[in-house]
């Protein structure tokens, strides 16, 4: 195990204990060890070690934001870099230098919501599952990203990524964003948007230019420009009122489907004819929410063990949602406010089923119920994470329905065989993606990988899989490249307009010490050399040797 | 192009760029030395040239030579009669980039009810263009004829499809844009390997409006009246025309209920095209003279909501029964009458109404001109900014003038745009002058009351960034980044 690589000095510490009192300053390694773990979830332990390389020089607990703005001016002062921790869900908000001061933002919980304008006031530490009990007690509801109930929608919104199983109704995080507040990476207050003429924290743009579109744009900063304390936050209406009713037993927690709801479950025999239907259903409008997840996966859902998983799928007996043959599927939630709606809701989605050749599989009601309650709260991580422990993501697509049957095929290169019978990832279908709409308009696919965290040889193949899926991306498109972050920025940037240099721009202005650091975001200072050689190395490193090579790299060193 | 006589002198101004259209004509330019409602600075030189590039590769050399010369520009798309002051040079020796030639419909996709569109393409023609595709374009209310939909959109002037507006983005997807610097910025779901051809050829419709990677461009873009760069072209969502469509007027003499309503159809999703308005400023979108005014805006309730029902091809009858349903047990619940005829008008009439695109604005046929005045807040305070603006203009005498009241919802019910519009007949010098003082002044008011001006024209501006100075280092890194050299449209933000 790695420990601390720097010591605090006691001048520094009795000054953060000034701004934030001696409770809410730590530099025991005990509780630093909290800040420096990494299991593989959305990354890579390093050689299979539990623990980071690198360690917080010590952990801060601010309780508001002047706090912030003071500790963040105290580490200019002492030549000290921050790094804003929001609930730290997985292992995203490690430090990537031992002189990083982690500012733990969890006393900073206040949440006030507003339901007749549909929109909530969150600090950083109101986590995704209890904004929606709330909100729900109002007949509102949140988008949760994928990570689920436990992560902070103030820091998805913020500053990463963003995207969830509903964005068919609830958007997107970048675009959920209304009216900021920040501490600039200079210690400075600033809010942005109507909040910034004190007039509420209903928008984020303006006045004159959306300056917020410097500080996030599709990916997020992760922690490098600085620290965002309060938010205005978008909800969205739903035909619920209060918490969904329970049903079945732990593990196996269901929900019972609320009147006027409806979760039907339709597959097509090939990806062309549910691309058809998509354009459809997404056309007609009908669908609450749409995913579509892998077969086997949604084994994972239904059983209770992997025990139980294994069992079943060795002798046959999945369920036939769980089942290969049925992949091409969509699970459609309806949500409707009458009996009528509720009606022509189901009745259109069947008959645009039949149109395209699909069929219907019937859920059996405790199926049903497993299902409703991970669409609606979307607690799917416990479970896609119960088989191996270890998870990596690839592709985003966010284009047409006409990628559909191109981002499959993108997806089975990508996992080439490897969560096949002998692969080295967890075993699977041959492609692993998680699909679903935004908005009506495009879509989303994200191949998750599973692999074995404590075994070299799967965690190469997975950040192998990560690194084809750039170079299949570059080569072929189907649609955005998402995950553009770190030196995949300038690796693609100078083909889509040098975007790279501008947030490069930004940041170089905005902290020119690099105090707000993090090893997520963008390389901070591009070597003259790097970066004239780049273009010639990019066919070599997106060689099949290239990317095999990379990816040994990373695995010793973990990501 | 050699310079005629009557052109403007070209001893101490560059060379065009060559290739570029390019009119030096002393009336051409001095035409863009002032606006409707901004007169020319007597101490400020007009525009030298209005060049006019015919593509996205052509606007690339005006910047690009721009930068070279240290030449101010200002792109102006639409065509007409303009104002806000936002095309006004702030600047000498600057010329007018103008976008309104460049007119083509790159692309349209029916089953992605998306368009690329260049920005010449105004209200007045698209709807034409869309129509073979089973499309229409989502407007703002009654645009003119000659308004660019990319420059309405850059703008971030509202759109009647409350319920399709989820952010400030839209109805954008990716564009094409060329900054200030002069290079290339595709943005959103462009930001993708080849060129646009390429992108249609594998199928990609620049769908996203956020990106690329840790930028919004777009939304940077956005609100920037032009002072960072120029859009060459930009796909747009459409709304599918419907097989089927009803249109309602539901009205009260309190706008609380008509609020509530309106925001319960917003929690339902409900309703197309959904805007409130008050009796004054739905009889200006009516009237065709001041006599037909008159006697509309005495028969017509005092508060107005617009809402329009419509189904597709998906059980057309059953939806449109069911929609109809919930909106008769709204206006119940709120004590909201609903009808499709109201002081003998129908609610119809108004939907083509909205539909058609005049030369000039509405607000101006009553009286010839008319004072605008717009600002961010959410439903439940938008009423209480009328006394003071009724306030204002009762100390100036002008108690009786006819002002109307426009609230649309945005950002799905999120927030809303509150407009106050004031018609005043300009050869009437006193009336004149004195509504314009009125009028700053309630723009004080209202912004100490929380109007938010998040699209700061004029004398908004100085109010806008004194209550948020802490954002303008903000603004000042966006120009630096992407203008470095300050080419466009200099002078005109506190960068
Ligand atoms: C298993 C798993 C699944 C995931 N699935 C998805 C998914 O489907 N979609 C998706 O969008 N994301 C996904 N994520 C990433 C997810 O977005 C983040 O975990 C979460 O949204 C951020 O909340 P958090 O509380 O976890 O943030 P943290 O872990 O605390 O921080 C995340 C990053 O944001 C920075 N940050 C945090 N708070 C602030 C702040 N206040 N100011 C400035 N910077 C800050 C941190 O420094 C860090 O870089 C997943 C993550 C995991 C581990």
């Amino acid at each position: 195990m790695t420990t601390p690589g720097m010591e605090l000095p006691a001048a520094v510490r009795a000054e953060f204990e000034r701004i934030v009192g001696p409770r809410n300053v730590s530099a025991d390694p005990a509780m630093l060890s909290g800040y420096a773990w990494n299991t593989g979830i959305g990354s890579v332990p390093p050689s299979g070690r539990k623990f980071a390389d690198v360690w917080p020089i010590a952990v801060v607990l601010p309780g508001n934001t002047e706090e912030v703005a003071a500790l963040v001016k105290c580490c200019l002062r002492h030549k000290l870099t921050f790094k804003a921790h929001s609930t730290g869900y997985g292992s995203m908000s490690r430090v990537a230098s031992p002189d990083t001061v982690a500012v733990d933002l969890r006393r900073m919980d206040t949440l006030e919501i507003d339901a007749s304008n549909r929109m909530a006031i969150i600090g950083p530490y109101v986590t995704a599952g209890k904004l929606q009990a709330e909100a729900l007690k109002h007949g509102l509801t949140c988008h949760i990203v994928g990570a689920g109930p436990a992560h902070s929608p103030l820091a998805s919104a913020t500053s990463l990524i963003g995207v969830g199983i509903t964005s068919q109704s609830t958007s997107m995080n970048a675009r959920n964003l209304l009216s900021w507040e920040w501490v600039t990476p200079q210690g400075d207050i600033v809010r942005g948007g109507s909040a910034g003429s004190d007039c509420g924290w209903f928008t984020g743009d303006g006045p004159g230019p959306g300056v917020r579109g410097l500080l996030r744009g599709f990916v997020g900063a992760s922690g490098g420009l600085g620290i965002f304390t309060r938010i205005g936050y978008k909800l969205y209406p739903v035909p619920l009122q209060g918490p969904p009713a329970n049903t079945g037993r732990p593990p196996q927690i269901g929900m019972a489907v609320p009147p006027n709801y409806a979760l039907m479950h339709a597959v097509w025999p090939d990806w062309e004819r549910q691309r058809d239907a998509s354009f459809e259903l997404t056309d007609a409008g009908v669908a609450n929410i749409m995913l579509r997840i892998p077969p086997d996966e949604i084994g994972w859902m239904l059983t209770a063990t992997n025990a139980e998983y294994v069992e079943l799928a060795t002798g046959g007996r999945l369920p036939p949602v769980a089942r290969e043959e049925n992949g091409k599927h969509w699970a459609i939630v309806t949500a409707s406010r009458s009996a009528a709606e509720h009606a022509w809701r189901t009745s259109v989605v069947r008959d645009i089923v039949q149109r395209t050749g699909g069929r219907m599989l019937e859920l059996a009601p405790e199926q049903a119920e497993v299902l409703l309650r991970n669409l609606v709260t979307s607690i799917y991580i416990p479970r896609v994470l119960r088989p191996s422990g270890g998870i990596m993501t690839t592709f985003g697509v966010l284009d047409s329905f006409h990628f559909l049957p191109g981002a499959i095929e993108a997806a089975e290169e990508t996992l080439a065989g490897e969560t096949r019978p002998g692969g080295k990832l967890v075993e699977g279908g041959r492609e692993e993606h998680w699909i679903w709409p935004h908005e009506g308009r495009y879509f989303w696919a994200e191949n998750i990988v599973d692999f074995d965290t404590t075994n070299e040889a799967s965690c190469h193949a997975a950040v192998y899989a990560l690194l084809s899926h750039f170079a299949i991306s570059f080569r072929n498109p189907v649609g955005v490249l998402t995950l553009g972050m770190g030196p995949v920025m300038d690796l693609q940037g100078d083909k889509i307009g040098a975007p790279q240099e501008y947030v490069r721009g930004v940041k170089n202005r905005l902290d020119p010490e690099d105090a707000s650091r993090t090893g997520d975001f963008i390389i901070v200072k591009m070597p003259k050399l790097v970066k004239m050689l780049l273009p010639l190395a990019r066919p070599l490193i997106l060689s099949r040797a290239g990317l095999s090579f990379l990816a040994r790299a990373i695995v010793k060193k973990g990501l | 192009m050699a310079a005629a006589p009557s052109s403007i002198p070209s001893a101490s101004t560059p060379r065009p760029p060559a290739g570029i259209a390019c009119d030096r004509s002393v009336s051409i330019c001095q035409a863009f030395a002032h606006d409707t409602d901004t007169p020319a600075d007597p101490d400020r030189q007009p525009p030298w040239a209005v060049l006019a590039p015919r593509n996205i590769e052509e606007v690339q050399a005006v910047i690009c030579w721009a930068n070279d010369n240290g030449t101010g520009l200002i792109p102006v798309s639409s065509s007409g009669r303009r104002r806000r002051g936002d095309t006004v040079p702030a600047r000498n020796g600057t010329v007018i980039v103008d976008l309104s030639g460049m007119k083509r419909l790159v692309h349209v996709d029916a089953r992605d009810k998306i368009a690329i569109i260049e920005p010449g393409v105004d209200f007045g023609s698209i709807d034409a263009m869309l129509q073979p595709h089973g499309l229409r374009v989502y407007r703002p209310l009654a645009p003119r004829a000659g308004k660019s939909v990319l420059a309405s959109y850059l703008e971030r002037e509202p759109i009647l499809a409350a319920n399709d507006h989820w952010d400030v983005g839209d109805p954008f997807g990716g564009t094409g844009v060329m900054l200030g610097n002069g290079r290339y910025a595709p943005t959103g779901g462009a930001a993708i390997e080849g060129t646009l051809p390429e992108h249609l050829a594998r199928g990609h419709r620049q769908m996203v409006p956020v990106g690329p990677m840790n930028l919004d461009i777009l939304r940077v873009m956005q609100g920037a009246q032009g002072s960072l760069g120029v859009m060459g072209w930009g796909a747009v969502y459409c709304e599918r025309i419907p097989l089927q469509e009803q249109t309602f007027f539901g009205s009260a003499a309190q706008l609380e209920p008509v609020i509530d309503m309106a925001r319960d159809l917003l929690h339902r999703r409900l309703g197309n095209a959904l805007f409130i308005v008050d009796r004054v400023q739905l009889a200006m979108l009516l009237a065709d003279d001041a006599n037909s005014f008159a006697a509309l805006q005495s028969a017509l309730p005092a508060w107005i909501l617009f809402a329009s029902i419509a189904a597709d091809r998906y059980r057309t009858q059953e939806k449109m029964a069911w929609q109809l349903a919930d909106l008769r047990h709204r206006a119940q619940a709120r004590g909201v009458n609903l009808d499709e005829v109201l002081a003998g008008t129908r609610a119809s009439e108004l939907s083509q109404r909205l539909r058609r695109a005049d030369a000039s604005s509405f607000r101006d046929n009553l009286q010839g001109a008319h004072r605008e005045l717009f600002f961010l807040q959410q439903l439940d305070r938008a009423g209480s900014f009328l006394p003071l603006v009724q306030g204002c203009l009762a100390q100036a005498g002008l108690g009786g003038a006819p002002l109307g009241v426009y609230i649309q919802p945005t950002t799905q019910g999120v927030n809303c745009h509150v407009e106050f519009t004031l018609s005043y007949d300009p050869r009437k010098d006193d009336e004149a002058r004195r509504s314009q003082s009125a009028w700053t002044q309630a723009a004080q008011h209202c912004a100490q009351a929380g109007a938010f001006f998040s699209r700061p024209y004029g004398a908004w501006s100085d109010i806008a960034f004194k209550r948020d100075r802490a954002i303008l280092p903000m603004l000042t890194i966006a120009k630096s980044v992407f203008d470095p050299l300050g080419v466009m449209n200099p002078g005109r933000l506190p960068y």
